[in-house]
């Protein structure tokens, strides 16, 4: 009996900590980015892209560069093309420097949820 | 006793009336999406309900998302298969359910979807694959013999918050950072069921395991 229970307790801890995991569900996780977080690149992006883990129903992003300079194109928005994808374009001759997106979304269960991430463009 | 004339005309036209009902009862068993009524811009759980409706079994139930719909989770139903169907911007364009349905029997497929945010109308076309082969294409308008189910976006509507909570998660700044997608199967209701049936279950072993405990030290006469 107490063997029982010595291999069923660590099971049941588990299984309760991998049900307090799954709690994000259905507000959107950022999979990946372009360019990537934090990432030096070496010659100016034409535009700024987050993609998640499902749709969103609509959402903004706007990019800053050196001295809070706005970079980007109207208010971006969901990408015609891939429904779980945030996008804005980016004005051309950028100068080198740290730029910084601020996003912002709705997911499909209506969440509204915001994102910043940065990326150096290298002279 | 004989009976009159009278009696027997009746006899035989409640006959007629029951046995016109039970001809007209298969084609009442309509394919049915639930809620009919839902608000916009809300989180909704929809349901399909379908019913078999010949002498062979369900086999495939295709339907049809209606544009502005962004399914994002789906129910598992014991017994059947759950495939989508995406256009190249990754919209769910169709849900396609297989399994089988015995002839008497019904099925209920349940999925969260955010509503459009505008007033308007949603139909869902759905077509039910028999196992002999005969499709029955559910995409009529209401009043034909193969209605469409049909659900209202309504401004003002009960708003349902299916998979949201409570309140919205305003200002929550996420940092950036690369993450593996994660499984999201159950709805957050569902979710903090299993959780309270899990730490249930963890405070229920833990009993057992303190009254093993007594009961052993019990045995060995008191000795600790």
């Amino acid at each position: 009996m107490s063997r029982i229970i010595t291999r069923a307790l660590p099971l049941a801890v588990v299984a309760v900590i991998a049900m307090g995991v799954s709690d994000a569900f259905a507000h959107v996780t950022l999979l990946s980015s372009s360019p990537a977080s934090n990432a030096t690149v070496g010659r100016a992006p034409s535009s700024v892209s987050l993609t998640f883990s499902g749709p969103i129903r609509s959402g903004t992003l706007s990019v800053t560069g050196p001295g809070g300079t706005k970079v980007s194109v109207g208010a971006g928005g969901r990408d015609p093309r891939n429904i779980d994808r945030l996008l804005v374009a980016l004005k051309s001759g950028l100068k080198p420097g740290r730029y910084t997106a601020h996003g912002s979304t709705i997911a499909a269960d209506t969440h509204h949820q915001t994102w910043t991430l940065s990326f150096t463009l290298k002279k | 006793m004989s009976r009159s004339p009278a009696r027997r005309s009746l006899a035989a036209a409640a006959g007629a009336v029951a046995l016109a009902a039970a001809l007209a009862g298969p084609a009442m068993a309509h394919v049915q999406i639930a809620p009919t009524v839902v608000a916009p811009n809300d989180p909704v759980k929809f349901t399909v309900l379908v019913p078999g409706e010949r002498d062979t079994e369900t086999t495939k139930v295709d339907m049809k998302m209606p544009s502005g719909l962004l399914p994002f989770s789906y129910e598992q139903t014991p017994g059947w298969k759950r495939q989508l169907v995406k256009a190249s911007n990754g919209e769910v364009e169709q849900i396609v359910w297989t399994g089988r349905l015995a002839r008497d029997g019904f099925v209920e497929f349940s999925f969260l979807a955010g509503t459009p945010p505008h007033p308007g109308e949603l139909a869902f076309k759905a077509l039910q694959t028999y196992s002999d082969g005969t499709v029955v294409r559910w995409i009529g308008a209401p009043e034909s013999e193969h209605p469409a189910p049909v659900t209202r976006i309504v401004a003002g509507a009960t708003r349902e918050n299916a998979g949201g909570e409570g309140q919205k998660a305003s200002g929550a700044s996420s940092t950036v950072t690369p993450v593996a997608a994660k499984s999201s199967s159950a709805s957050v209701g569902a979710d903090w069921t299993a959780r309270a049936l899990g730490i249930a279950s963890l405070a229920a072993i833990c009993g057992l395991g303190f009254v093993s405990v007594r009961q052993r030290r019990r045995d060995r006469g008191g000795r600790p």
